[in-house]
């Protein structure tokens, strides 16, 4: 692993546990953009170690263009997130 | 004042949060000013109850922005509203409520000014109050309170809704 793909792992965790304390007090809808910025961040990694394959970064850029867009409303939001999940269960199965 | 001069009213119904920036720095000169304009805001017994602190380091910024799940984005700077808890007299809890509206006028003249020259900005409070004082070496009696977020605008956003004015004033009385 390169060092710099270990900073950003670290930057994750310190996030992730920021946002896992933030949310005890937060609206409901935080809760799903936090998660999509950690899995902006774990693709960020993957492409750090020069293993992301165009898919998974065509996947990080929609994300990227879309999140402040959905970011206040839920069902722009739900739908967002229906359409990524699909895209990524994709890219996970074409891995096998 | 430096800039160009504009309509305070129209600066008021223009300003964004703005949640994405150009990849350029801004000057300490021109971060100077928006602490100039905010230690002008009133404050209750004029007590002034803030420090700001200005981060412009890169490495600084990924760290701030990793104890602080609010900011989705790489600013140019974050600029840390602190309210002071030492040297004035109010009993604390009215000490909290003064500190915080001072701060929030403080911060409102900071994105308006900000916005006049050109400068986006978003106010962040989604982020880890304790963990910020530690990173940043704060003594106890200073709390980390409101971020500010800023750089120059790399998004347009459109105005969101907003309350009719027959829905929230009246005149006098609690009545139509």
């Amino acid at each position: 692993m390169k060092p710099q793909t270990f900073i950003k792992i670290a930057h994750l965790v310190c996030y992730m546990s920021s946002a896992a304390r933030g949310l005890l007090d937060e609206p409901l809808l935080y809760g799903p953009m936090r998660l999509i910025e950690s899995i902006i961040s774990l693709i960020e990694i993957i492409e750090e170690e020069g293993i992301a394959d165009s898919e998974l970064l065509r996947i990080k850029k929609v994300i990227n263009q879309e999140k402040y867009g959905v970011r206040n409303n839920l069902i722009q939001l739900r739908n967002f997130l229906e359409i990524l999940v699909i895209d990524i269960s994709e890219w996970l199965d074409n891995l096998y | 004042m430096k800039g160009s001069i504009v309509n305070i009213y129209s600066t008021i119904l223009t300003r964004r949060s703005i949640r994405l920036y150009k990849n350029k720095k801004i000057s300490r000169s021109t971060l100077d000013e928006l602490i100039e304009v905010g230690r002008w805001a009133p404050s209750g017994n004029n007590s002034q109850p803030w420090f700001f602190i200005i981060i412009d380091d890169s490495k600084m910024i990924k760290k701030l922005k990793s104890i602080s799940p609010g900011i989705l984005c790489v600013p140019a700077f974050i600029l840390i509203i602190c309210s002071s808890y030492k040297g004035y007299n109010f009993n604390l809890a009215q000490r909290e409520v003064l500190n915080l509206m001072a701060i929030s006028m403080a911060a409102q003249n900071i994105i308006l000014y900000a916005h006049s020259i050109g400068i986006g900005t978003c106010l962040i409070r989604s982020f880890h109050q304790k963990a910020i004082r530690k990173l940043l070496g704060c003594p106890e009696w200073i709390q980390p309170e409101l971020l500010i977020i800023g750089g120059y605008p790399d998004q347009t956003v459109s105005a969101p809704s907003r309350k009719k004015l027959d829905e929230i004033r009246y005149f006098n009385k609690w009545e139509n």
